[in-house]
């Protein structure tokens, strides 16, 4: 598999103080929507500052497209489009004007740069904006006059932090329809961070989770799924509970259940016979009066899976340096 | 004399130069070896002046859409035509002199001081995360500083010069190279107040910080000597009130290289020093 993006052994202490980023192995495969998720304050704005250059890394590589990333790579930085957390760009401008400064930046010919504007002004909604200083957008409207800035360079890669944050339900729906659109090209790698889990969730194939600056998770999102809380089934029944909840109980792989109105949730004792209990308690089902109305396993959760891996990295993150160290 | 027609090819608009094709009788007389060097592809990568001519230009035209820009070259204009209607001789030169040393040196640092440390975490992330280098970056905010700075400065010189000599108020035996030395001297002080604050501007993290460095340079080479009868021949202010001896080319306190190798270094050094700066500094 090719990797876009790879760290290795990443650290960033800032001042001798704070270690923002600790010891980061990064792999983000190419043409995958990389989610790169973690609570606040946790290096992510750090962590993505040094893949583009903007922070020199306290120790540790980053390799883009198989080339180090350095302060002044700029031809790597050509392939590489950033939308950064709160966008801010000069007041007076027209995002037509600032589109095509960018695009001069660029090189990006005259004959090439306009009608390039012309598309992006119309794919990220700005048309109605085009001649309004930028000062005068919302939040929502600067974040698309960034997504457009950002593929300006048509780029290979594209960074963003924290798209959605500080947008209205409108200004989030139209962010996350641009960005699903822009994964379904497939030339193009895309990294978001973010801290809101259901982003992650509608777009990413991929995941990172980064807490206090160490890469907790790295693979699939089923993989995270499947890592976390698969000994957890929820249904949604109608029918007869008492009789259900007596039928749970005959079932050796149950460990517990939980009801609340209308809502079972079963713990299973051993994952390995995941499978099998599923088509029992199907079965049960069908052979009964029961209407099924929803059934959720519970690795289908990412923000539990989310939680419970900074759990863990909390309580076993002692125990791991201390078994290091020796 | 051989004739011989070169053309150059341009790669795909990223300002390289590919191919040099060569041709009529040149091309035949060339040695194969000399030839292939030649026809060869050569490579040369002219995007890094595009891309500080291009931040130049943009640098240049939001600073002279700022406010404050606007106010000071509205008030320079008014100030000069003032002086016009009560003094009609070379004296009025000194005076826009000294109200460009006195006040147009705080309108530079003042400007210049925001420039890249009000920028950091915004603007300049954007800008550095994409096809521009660091050097590139600081140069055009230099480079930007100083020519709106100089344009305001010359352009009101010039037009006072002119009004004054279409009036005939300018004295017949007046020696030009004189006149030339003191407004350099003058638009190089000017200049050291740019670079000064853009310098300061990129050590600091907040601009409040930039402009009050500034500001006490300010204090210590001007101010201090509007103030007092301290004689310091680099201050301004000092080499200001010998400006009819410097007309008539009669002042012997100071060469004046002196005076141009200090005012004409310190720039360098303040550019040198923000380079190195913006090279050690983390966005």
């Amino acid at each position: 598999m090719t990797t876009v993006i790879e760290t290795q052994a990443l650290t960033k202490i800032f001042g001798q103080k704070k270690i923002a980023v600790n010891d980061l192995y990064l792999s983000v495969p190419k043409n995958s929507i990389y989610g790169f998720l973690g609570p606040n304050g946790a290096g992510k704005t750090t962590t993505i500052k040094m893949l583009l250059g903007l922070i020199k890394p306290s120790a540790g590589t980053i390799k883009i497209f198989d080339q180090p990333m350095r302060m002044d790579s700029v031809a790597l930085r050509k392939r590489v489009g950033y939308l950064p957390t709160h966008p801010t760009y000069p007041d007076k401008m027209t995002p037509i004007k600032y589109l095509d400064f960018i695009g001069k930046i660029f090189g990006i010919p005259r004959e090439k740069r306009i009608p390039r504007i012309s598309e992006l002004v119309r794919s990220t909604d700005l048309l109605g904006l085009s001649s309004s200083e930028i000062r005068k957008f919302s939040t929502g409207e600067t974040t698309r006059l960034g997504i457009a800035t950002c593929l300006m360079n048509n780029p290979d890669l594209l960074m963003m932090d924290e798209p959605t944050t500080g947008l209205d339900p409108i200004g989030r729906a139209s962010a996350i329809s641009l960005i699903t659109e822009l994964g379904k090209d497939p030339s193009k790698t895309i990294f978001i961070s973010s801290h809101i889990l259901a982003d992650i969730e509608r777009f990413c194939t991929h995941v990172g989770i980064v807490s206090n600056g160490k890469l907790i998770f790295n693979g699939t999102i089923s993989e995270v799924k499947k890592l976390t809380n698969a000994n957890s089934i929820i249904l949604e029944l109608e029918g007869d509970m008492h009789m259900f909840t007596q039928f749970l109980q005959t079932m050796p792989n149950i460990l517990k259940h939980e009801t609340s109105p209308g809502i079972v949730r079963v713990y299973l004792r051993d994952i390995t016979y995941y499978k099998e209990t599923v088509l029992q308690l199907f079965q049960f089902i069908a052979d009964n009066p029961y209407q099924l109305i929803s059934f959720k396993s519970g690795s289908e959760n990412l923000e539990d899976a989310f939680l419970q891996l900074l759990e863990e990295e909390k309580s076993d993150g002692f125990l791991r340096g201390i078994a290091r160290a020796l | 004399m051989d004739s011989y027609e070169a053309s150059l090819e341009r790669s795909n608009g990223d300002n390289s130069i590919n191919n040099i094709k060569l041709g009529g009788e040149m091309e035949d007389n060339l040695s194969p070896g000399l030839k292939e060097g030649i026809m060869g592809r050569i490579s040369i990568d002219f995007s890094f002046i595009t891309v500080y001519l291009t931040l130049t230009a943009h640098e240049v035209k939001i600073g002279m859409k700022s406010r404050l820009q606007m106010v000071w070259m509205y008030l320079c204009l008014f100030y000069g035509i003032l002086i016009l209607l009560s003094v009609r001789d070379i004296s009025a030169l000194a005076s826009l002199l000294t109200f460009f040393i006195n006040f147009g040196t705080i309108i530079a640092f003042s400007t210049a001081g925001s420039s890249i440390s009000g920028e950091i975490g915004g603007i300049a992330d954007t800008l550095l995360s994409k096809s521009v280098r660091r050097w590139q970056y600081v140069l055009a905010k230099h480079t930007a500083h100083v020519f709106i700075s100089l344009v305001t400065f010359l352009a009101l010189i010039g037009l006072e010069i002119g009004i004054l000599w279409m009036m005939k108020a300018l004295p017949e035996d007046l020696k030009v190279v004189q006149v030339v030395i003191i407004i350099s001297l003058n638009a190089l002080v000017l200049v050291a107040f740019n670079t000064l604050g853009i310098m300061l501007s990129s050590f600091f993290a907040k601009p409040v910080f930039a402009i009050l460095g500034s500001f006490l340079v300010w204090f210590v080479l001007i101010f201090l000597f509007i103030l007092t009868p301290m004689w310091f021949p680099y201050s301004p202010v000092v080499f200001n009130s010998y400006f009819a001896e410097i007309i008539a080319d009669t002042w012997g306190e100071q060469p004046y290289w002196h005076l141009f190798l200090f005012y004409g270094c310190c720039p360098i050094v303040f550019i040198l020093m923000s380079v190195i700066s913006m090279y050690i500094k983390d966005f």
